[in-house]
């Protein structure tokens, strides 16, 4: 095991949150609170035609007859959803920004200060940026080439107001209203997020990416992201996120939905590093997300994450393989240290005939942090010849965390087959030992074997992430040994 | 507009506070009478009175708990069950129930009545006692019932908390330390329905004293021409070193079901086997909690099931490792045909202090035919890093290559997949060491086996 000394000198070395820090913007917000008044004030803000307004109305009656949710294996001090802002703009979003000279220098220096120069990214990654900054997209950058393409790529309200037609089409079939307490509440205030269209047949030159962040105080954050790609259509899309440090919850309640139409293939990557909360769990992001793709014939989707952030993550990337021969992926390596709380996992929905799935998942909880792995697969009558591969495994560092695996199979179809596996085990010593005996510190040496146990998923990472996500992986553990 | 927003719900555990303490007839949920007389000891009187308030604020379970999100038992509340009666049973009555037939010493229990015409302890061994109780239980019961983790586990278990509240007869079994009892005890616990549907809430309470050791065979069934409802509870309490080995056999009719819930406390060193063997039934729900209370402890929980159309078999295995250095293990196999429905849940749970756990679990299931459904859920709650914990589940139809190889060994077909359903199961009875109990069982599966399979290619 590791010495005391070690553990103090990591603890204070990653004490302070590395993206810790508060912008300071005039915010156009709408009053605190929620009432139909204050989702008819993002819709007119947002210059939403009637039907959108109608449809969030619903979403929010539907919700006031609802209950939160009490089965995840979390707990937190009841949410007051009446303490909370659900609108917050950065200045001046009627005219917007045409190009990256008219975005707030305040603004950019908050990306400087997260690294994601803007200008830089655009000369050097080639990687299209929708920047969100709290609720509105300030920039979008190869928007132009990629228009050229046919693929639209764009904060959703725009889509909303350029694109109605795809977005009455497709918006909310994945994740309707009533699917969940928190996926109506985005419904009702969502104020922004991406809107992805791949054309037939088309592959996407590059990788898209959003980065996310929470900045104004006591916003809550409401995105809601729609990729669809058509018929034999690929793209691969990342989202990042890291926020800056507060004292109070924040809750932030995303819906992504995913529609992969016959033979097209979606890879949907996150590295989520939000505000933690301190070494007590105070502060830090409530990440209650509801994300979901749909697989028509032959269709593939591919969710790749990273959970390393947020005090309370509640989030379940599914994919419900509705057509024939479509497949699902699911890979996530979730880390939680101090008093984080994290409740995830995935749900597989075999419904067409040799549906195939594939679930890794690996969890690392440390420091006094309680993770667990919740998944559902089912397997519905029709789905002859589906296959099913899980496997969860959960690695304890201390003895004040806990790691929890909560699998849920379903099957109806005797034609099908379902195989799962789930092990917890700790840094065996012999392991630990050996790492040493070659002359690596404690540290390193734990760094180096919980990246070779995540592997097998940090693997499925665009490039642009994997390096990020290794880090992350090191750091997050630097603090937690002991 | 404050008031009408959804606010948090309670949390489980507030969910069963005594809070709702009225003891008014017309708000009871279903089964919860009659309640037992008020000349009951003090103890017993303030056990019932928080059993009671339970039950009463839980209710009957709805798919909406999470512990019962594949069981329905809302047809339990739509049938029109009333108490049982207390009725006996002739030695032909007997006969026509279909128990395990070994040679061993023998107590029956009719909906929970002690029936002494029909047992027969002549050849019991000293050192056990065995006393059957009509009205309320013996004093005796007494360290069973209050011991801490067992009566914790009522806040857990809403069915086990109404046979608490209720239950007026059933059997008392203690070994006194030390002695090791050679020749497995049988226990014939039968709900009979004799006008109308019934309801039973036997209770059996075993404690086995310091290095004292028992193999107690269990038939579970039903009579008569109307649907029962058993809601019976075991509670088993182990000393330092006792070893109890509890092979239980399932067999009710077509329209009864059964609840049969097993509450274990285990001290140092000591080791509880149970396996369960379920065969029919419309709905059969075996949940069996172990605590591993001692050091060094072992239980070991094993099952075997199969369901057809028309029948619901569930298994709901929770083992918390309280106590360091203290193994378990789960297995579980069953098959499924018709439109057969089976639920596995297997739960482990590793607390702080369990240090040096080891506690696996497998659960495999073979669907037959289309139309059947199995649903599983094997949770770990692990709160220790020096744990050593899998498990594993798998789901899936008869090999085709396996039928096909024998097929060309010029096997039928049918003869086939009856050899790949026996050899899908038998390992399982190898843990069973008196060789007459076993082969009990093994006619027991085999009879079950060929109405199944026939059923599925009627020749």
């Amino acid at each position: 095991m590791v010495k005391q000394e070690t553990i103090e000198t990591v603890r204070e070395a990653t004490e302070a949150y590395k993206y810790g820090f508060v912008t300071d913007i005039e915010s156009d917000m709408a009053p605190k609170g929620l009432n139909e008044d204050t989702i008819r004030f993002i819709s007119a803000k947002k210059e939403e035609p009637e039907w959108m307004l109608a449809w969030r109305l619903k979403a929010y009656r539907y919700w006031l007859g609802q209950t939160e949710p009490t089965w995840a294996n979390i707990s937190h001090a009841p949410i007051d959803y009446q303490d909370s802002y659900y609108y917050a703009a950065p200045k001046n979003p009627a005219d917007g920004p045409k190009s990256l000279d008219e975005v707030d220098p305040q603004l950019i220096e908050t990306y400087n200060k997260l690294g994601i120069p803007l200008k830089e990214q655009e000369i050097l990654a080639g990687v299209a940026i929708d920047a969100v900054f709290d609720s509105v997209s300030v920039a979008t950058t190869y928007k132009k080439q990629l228009g050229e393409l046919g693929i639209i790529f764009c904060p959703i309200s725009e889509a909303i107001r350029n694109h109605p037609e795809l977005v009455q089409k497709y918006l909310g079939t994945v994740v309707p209203y009533t699917d969940n307490f928190f996926a109506a509440l985005n419904c009702a205030v969502f104020t922004d997020g991406s809107f992805v269209y791949i054309p037939k047949g088309l592959k996407c030159p590059m990788e898209l990416s959003t980065y996310f962040r929470i900045n104004e105080r006591n916003t809550g954050q409401f995105e809601r992201t729609l990729i669809i790609a058509d018929e034999g259509a690929e793209v691969s899309y990342l989202e990042g996120c890291t926020a800056p440090q507060r004292d109070e919850n924040q809750l932030h309640a995303a819906v992504v939905e995913l529609v992969a139409l016959k033979g097209s293939r979606i890879k949907y990557s996150t590295v989520q590093n939000w505000y933690p909360g301190d070494e007590n769990g105070v502060g830090g992001i409530y990440n209650f997300v509801t994300k979901r793709g749909i697989c028509k014939e032959n269709a593939h989707i591919s969710w790749s994450q990273v959970e390393t952030g947020s005090a309370i993550t509640w989030k379940y990337p599914s994919c419900v393989l509705q057509g024939d021969g479509s497949s699902g992926e699911f890979y996530s390596v979730a880390i939680t240290n101090n008093a984080q709380q994290a409740d995830t996992g995935t749900k597989m929905i075999h419904i067409g005939k040799n549906t195939t799935s594939r679930i890794v998942s690996k969890g690392i909880s440390a420091g006094k942090s309680n993770q667990t792995y919740r998944g559902l697969v089912k397997m519905l009558p029709g789905a002859d010849g589906a296959r099913n591969y899980t496997q969860c495994d959960s690695l304890l560092i201390g003895d004040r965390c806990g790691a929890h695996t909560v699998p849920y199979i379903e099957n109806r179809n005797p034609a099908a087959s379902i195989e799962h596996e789930a092990t917890t085990s700790r840094i065996s010593d012999d392991q630990l030992f050996y790492c040493l005996q070659r002359g690596l510190g404690t540290e390193e040496a734990i760094a180096l074997i919980v990246n070779g146990f995540c592997k097998e998923v940090l693997q499925t990472l665009p490039m642009e992430f994997a390096v990020e996500a290794q880090k992350l992986v090191s750091v997050s553990l630097e603090g937690s040994v002991g | 507009m404050g008031t009408s927003f959804p606010l948090r719900q309670g949390s489980k555990s507030d969910m069963t506070s005594p809070a709702h303490s009225s003891r008014s007839a017309e708000a009871l949920p279903p089964f919860l009478y009659p309640l037992p007389a008020d000349t009951e000891p003090d103890w017993l009187k303030d056990l019932r009175a928080r059993a009671f308030d339970i039950y009463h604020a839980h209710g009957l379970p709805t798919r909406r708990h999470e512990a019962w999100r594949y069981t329905d038992l809302s047809f339990l509340a739509e049938t029109p069950f009333t108490p049982s009666p207390s009725v006996t049973l002739d030695r032909n009555g007997l006969e026509s129930a279909e128990i395990l037939s070994f040679s061993a010493p023998r107590i029956v229990l009719v909906n929970g009545h002690f029936c002494e015409h029909l047992s027969n302890l002549s050849a019991l061994e000293l050192g056990i006692s065995i006393q059957g109780f009509d009205a309320s239980p013996p004093d005796s019961v007494r360290s069973a019932l209050e011991r801490g983790s067992l009566s914790r586990a009522l806040d857990t278990f809403p069915m086990a908390a109404l046979n608490t509240a209720l239950f007026q007869s059933g059997l008392v079994i203690t070994v006194e330390p030390g002695v090791a009892i050679r020749t497995p005890i049988h226990v014939v616990s039968l709900a009979l329905s004799s006008h109308g549907p019934h309801f039973s809430v036997p209770r059996i309470v075993v404690h086995l004293q310091k290095g004292a050791s028992l193999s107690l065979v269990e038939s579970l069934g039903s009579l008569g021409a109307e649907p029962t409802f058993a809601n019976s509870v075991t509670s088993v309490l182990l000393d330092e070193g006792a070893h109890l080995s509890t092979t239980r056999l399932v067999r009710e009719r077509p329209d009864s079901s059964r609840i049969e819930t097993t509450l274990a406390d285990l001290g140092p060193d000591a080791r509880y086997d149970n396996l369960t063997l379920v065969f029919g039934g419309r709905l059969v729900r075996n949940e069996v909690y172990a605590t591993l209370n001692g050091a060094g402890a072992h239980a070991e929980v094993r099952g075997i099931y199969g369901a057809r159309t028309g029948e619901h078999v569930d298994n709901t295995i929770f083992v918390d490792h309280v106590a360091p250095q203290a193994t378990s293990g789960q297995l579980f196999k069953g098959v499924l045909g018709g439109t057969g429905r089976a639920v596995f849940q297997g739960r482990i749970n590793v607390g702080r202090g369990a240090s040096g756990t080891d506690g696996q679990q497998l659960h495999k299931a073979m669907l037959l035919s289309r139309g059947a459904e199995v649903d599983i859920k094997p949770e770990l709650y692990i709160y220790n890093d020096d744990v050593a914990c899998s498990h594993g589940a798998t789901v899936g139809e008869l090999d085709e290559d396996a039928l096909f190889y024998l097929q060309s060994r010029g096997l039928t077909r049918e003869v086939a997949r009856s050899l790949l359903v026996e050899a899908f199961l038998s390992d399982m009875l190898e843990v069973v060491s008196h060789a007459p109990l076993r082969e009990a069982l093994e006619s027991s599966i085999n009879t079950w086996k060929q109405d199944v399979l026939s059923a599925e290619h009627p020749s």
